[in-house]
């Protein structure tokens, strides 16, 4: 039977390379070989809040009638409130379909919005994901938000942005996918990673949750053991460092499991962390780090300012999962 | 130290010998007044990889004549302490424990601390004043090894952490 393909090629060959254009990770590949229409998707979920105290909220987004691939997103649409740009309205997302959380439990059960997404004012008004997520067709994702160190923010949207997949040359959605390298691996098998984690001495009152570095102090913190091995690609923190103060924040990680893993120096935190105001709102390893299962990463802070005391700064380390699920 | 890096056999073994020297450092600041004092430097030599500090012991010791506890030892004057690297001219570079640390946890403690070679190392005193107005010495005996970056890379992983409370 002959079929008729309704996707005019570019005369350019078929390509934008106007700007670079993104680079489709090996796993986003040959999930998008398996369908024969690929078209950019922005999808923009209102978040509303009320900035009522301590407000939660779950926000389902639209169902899609393709499959998608998810590369990235963007916050927008925060009013002048403090949180204004989602760095301080926290949030967790799942699908309805595999309900597996992006954000671990612990230490801190959601993660701010500056981590998911770029925000409008800074230069890098995209923030892209570890890895592409794969949304199948008709399903939901869900935003759980939390503002657990109540900023009375309101407004907000989270744009998801990525590609629609039509017509998958085997008339169904693919479970199984085989990379460049040969390996065969199901859809799914790569999945978000997002451990938020707390700076400084953690005070909780009545539902607000507050992290407190006083100037001089040194904290030690620890991600969550996951149960596979996970890559780490990049750290983000929601702190801006528009006042100066993160000029004397030093940190130095340390995978706990690995006996060689040491350094003697703290690193300033922006070399280490990206923030919202920057180009790199996370920050990459110069090389994705493989943390094996049940290790953890310590992170040690110090706040060298003379007398400035940060409050409610939170680290998230993102990267993928590599649970066979 | 040696044993604890578990050398594989005698030549690695003897390998190690070579690569740690022990040293002790420590000063003998005048204490009166309220303020930042260095009770111990040392100019970690820059060929140097690393030392590691083990032990700090630290007294005060009143040596005015006729004074009622003339030469008795007494615990470090109350305050906070903290390591940090300076320039050689005494120029603050970078703190690296808690500024707020209360003296017990880096006086007159056991320790496990690595500082890189090139640096002026100096354990820091910020003192709360003498009650009695007694000018005192306060006396400070730091012990350490000088590592290469063999030893470093299998010991320094078990460093000490002083997190803030």
């Amino acid at each position: 039977m002959n079929s008729v393909c309704y996707c005019p090629g570019l005369d350019s060959g078929n390509f934008n390379i106007g700007y670079g254009g993104p680079k489709w990770s090996p796993y986003a590949q040959a999930i998008a070989d398996q369908y024969e229409v690929i078209v950019p998707s922005y999808q923009t979920v209102q978040l509303d809040l009320a900035g009522t105290a301590l407000e939660r909220k779950t926000v389902l987004s639209d169902r899609a009638q393709f499959d998608q691939l998810i590369f990235g997103a963007h916050i927008s649409d925060f009013s002048l409130d403090n949180g204004s740009s989602g760095q301080q309205v926290f949030m967790n997302v799942d699908d309805l379909k595999s309900s597996r959380s992006w954000v671990t439990p612990t230490p801190v059960g959601n993660a701010p919005l500056s981590s998911f997404g770029g925000i409008g004012i800074s230069d890098m008004p995209i923030l892209e994901l570890p890895e592409a997520f794969f949304l199948p067709s008709n399903t939901r994702m869900r935003h759980a938000i939390f503002n657990l160190t109540n900023s009375l923010a309101t407004g907000g949207a989270i744009t998801w942005i990525g590609a629609q997949l039509l017509r998958p040359k085997n008339g169904r959605a693919p479970s199984q996918v085989t990379l460049s390298n040969g390996k065969v691996v199901n859809v799914g098998w790569r999945a978000p990673l997002f451990a938020s984690v707390g700076l400084g001495r953690e005070t909780y009152s009545a539902g607000d949750t507050t992290f407190v570095m006083t100037a001089g102090s040194r904290y030690l913190h620890y991600t969550p053991p996951i149960n596979c091995d996970c890559e780490i690609h990049d750290v983000h923190i929601n702190r801006s460092a528009e006042d100066g103060t993160n000029e004397l924040l030093v940190t130095r990680l340390i995978d706990v499991g690995d006996r060689s893993m040491w350094s003697p120096n703290n690193a300033p935190i922006n070399s280490v962390m990206g923030e919202f105001t920057k180009i790199y709102p996370a920050a990459p390893f110069p090389k994705p780090y493989i943390l094996k299962k049940g290790h953890r990463l310590q992170i040690s802070v110090q706040n060298n300012n003379a007398a400035m005391t940060i409050n409610d700064a939170f680290c998230v380390i993102r990267g993928v999962r590599l649970c066979e699920y | 130290m040696i044993e604890l890096a578990k050398p594989k056999d005698d030549a690695q073994y003897m390998e190690f010998y070579a690569s740690i020297k022990p040293v002790k450092f420590g000063n003998t600041p005048l204490w009166t007044a309220a303020g930042e004092y260095n009770l111990a430097s040392y100019q970690i030599p820059r060929e140097l990889s690393y030392v590691a500090v083990c032990r700090v012991e630290c007294y005060e010791m009143d040596r005015t004549a006729a004074a009622a506890d003339f030469g008795l030892q007494l615990a470090p004057p109350s305050g906070t302490a903290y390591w940090q690297y300076q320039t050689s001219a005494g120029v603050a570079l970078e703190t690296l424990t808690d500024r707020n640390a209360p003296v017990q946890r880096l006086l007159d403690a056991d320790e496990y601390l690595f500082f890189t070679g090139g640096n002026n190392l100096v354990l820091v005193g910020n003192l709360l004043a003498s009650p009695d107005a007694n000018t005192r010495e306060i006396r400070t005996l730091v012990y350490g090894y000088n590592l290469s970056s063999i030893l470093a890379s299998r010991l320094a992983r078990s460093e000490v952490e002083i997190p803030s409370q």
